[in-house]
């Protein structure tokens, strides 16, 4: 693997420098801006481009942590930023006016990380603004075919970051387990079809 | 003579040289006095009949130890010995008197499971009914919550009352609990809450003594989405929910796949149904199929999981994660 990344995505004001800031050993480089568009939030400043951080591993190298752009606009560069990405993490913010429209946003623009078990959202404000519940996202997943957790995180505390990351670690090694398995069983069976002939 | 009372008060005795007994003694008052306040009932008491003892920490020297320690006699006979640091600070003193009470009302893990299999199976059976009426739970013969079926939600009935699961769990332990349906639904004040993080942990802490009466049939379980109460459980809980992502598993299966002790995965299948993260009716279920992985995704997929096995083990010892 040639770059070790991670993304955060989700909308504007979701925490995602936040985020990113609770685990870079970097203060983030962030390219924020007064905020113009008060359609999507209320925010003074908000990012624009993306954020970025990194984390040094102890084997040397580096992680990447990305934050994408939330503005509706740029919707277009959130494929192209998860592309190659080990993961992405999808922060929802439950006090915006339409939290599962945005949901439905960001299931559209990683529907093939989705796939590979490589997505997981954390949805934050959720003890303020109950509605809508875990239960209504899990219902608004399944109605689009997604299989993919969606978890209660406060991106203030580093311990939830950190437990959004495991959940979405855990199911990498999951689904990769699961490759790995199919792949020896090929192989066994090409194995046996040779020892027949 | 030991505390065999959960809601009796707990004694304390302070075994310590003369010129320090009286000083610790009136220290002990007024947290005790404080931790009456808190519902937790101590009285000072004399070495042979006090549940605790404190003691100095050491060699006993002459010297004011900085730490004590305090001899706890739990109901089983068994003397569990908890070091008291700084106790001269602040709410040091406090704090470690509120996990002494703990250890002393804990009960042996058999009681546990045994009260969560009761109240789920209890549970299930009301929800059951035709438009299940509210249910009353009761803990030490006093309304504690009202609980909706329906909506899986509970109101507590003051707003003092309202505790964690774990809390929750304890009164019932301690007090005694009935589920039985609200004869008039006088719906308290309280904001309703989610009844599915209590029901997550009755299911869990049942697993014990096995699977609730609908897991035992052979019929497959398909879970509606990733059950989201399972995030930072037991290390075998993704695999688990990738077994019953496609309705191909049910407890049978599971347990011959030998991902878990068997007390976790029946406390999983428990604590999913409980929650109603399963379809019903099992696999017959129709769902919308979720969208097919891209090949190429698929083939860098398995070209990198190798390195991503590395890669994310690195990630988790360097942000300090407990699995690696």
């Amino acid at each position: 693997m040639s770059e070790i990344k991670l993304l955060f995505a989700g909308p504007m004001g979701a925490g995602k420098t936040t985020a990113i800031r609770s685990i870079s050993e970097i203060e983030p480089i962030s390219t924020e801006v007064e905020n113009t568009d008060f359609a999507e939030s209320s925010k003074a400043e908000t990012t624009v481009a993306m954020d970025y951080g990194e984390l040094t591993l102890d084997t040397g190298h580096k992680l990447r942590l990305y934050g994408s752009p939330g503005q509706r606009r740029f919707e277009f560069m959130w494929p192209l930023l998860a592309e190659g990405a080990l993961g992405v993490v999808v922060l929802l913010d439950n006090s915006r006016p339409d939290p599962l429209a945005d949901l439905a946003d960001f299931l559209s623009a990683f529907g093939s990380q989705i796939g590979a078990g490589r997505v997981v959202v954390a949805v934050g404000r959720l003890h303020s603004h109950p509605h809508p519940s875990l239960d209504d996202y899990l219902d608004a997943v399944a109605s689009r075919g997604h299989f993919l957790p969606v978890v209660d995180a406060d991106v203030r505390r580093r311990d939830d970051v950190i437990g959004v990351l495991d959940v979405l670690f855990e199911q990498i090694q999951t689904v990769d387990r699961a490759s790995a398995a199919s792949d020896a069983d090929e192989w066994l069976q090409l194995v046996q079809r040779a020892r027949t002939q | 003579m030991m505390n065999t009372q959960d809601a009796a008060p707990f004694s304390i005795a302070v075994a310590l040289p003369t010129y320090l007994k009286s000083l610790v003694e009136r220290m002990l008052q007024g947290v005790l006095r404080e931790q009456q306040e808190h519902g937790l009932q101590w009285y000072l008491s004399d070495t042979a009949n006090a549940d605790v003892t404190v003691r100095m920490l050491g060699e006993g020297t002459q010297a004011i130890s900085p730490n004590l320690l305090a001899e706890v006699r739990r109901r089983d006979g068994s003397v569990d010995l908890i070091k008291i640091e700084g106790p001269w600070r602040t709410g040091a003193m406090a704090l470690a008197l509120t996990q002494i009470a703990e250890l002393l009302r804990a009960r042996p893990a058999q009681e546990k499971s045994s009260l969560a299999l009761q109240w789920l199976q209890r549970w299930c059976e009301l929800r059951a009914q035709p438009n299940p009426p509210p249910v009353e739970l009761r803990i030490g013969g006093r309304l504690a919550a009202l609980l909706d079926a329906r909506n899986a939600s509970m109101q507590f009935a003051e707003r003092s009352t309202a505790a964690t699961p774990e809390q929750c769990i304890a009164a019932m332990l301690r007090d005694g609990w009935s589920l039985q349906p609200a004869p008039v639904a006088a719906v308290p004040a309280t904001r309703p809450v989610s009844l599915k993080p209590l029901l997550w942990q009755l299911g869990l802490q049942s697993g014990t003594l096995g699977a609730l009466p609908e897991l035992r049939s052979s019929g497959a379980l398909r879970l509606k989405g990733w059950p989201y109460l399972a995030a930072g459980g037991h290390p075998s809980f993704a695999e688990l929910i990738k077994h019953l992502r496609n309705g191909n598993n049910n407890r049978a299966t599971l347990q011959t796949l030998a991902l878990a002790p068997r007390a976790v995965v029946d406390g999983f299948l428990n604590a999913c149904l409980a929650c109603e993260f399963f379809h019903e009716g099992g696999a017959a279920v129709a769902v919308a199929v979720a969208a097919p992985v891209p090949a190429t995704t698929q083939a860098a997929s398995l070209a990198r999981s190798g390195d991503e096995q590395a890669i994310i083990s690195a990630i988790r010892r360097t942000l300090g994660m407990g699995r690696q």
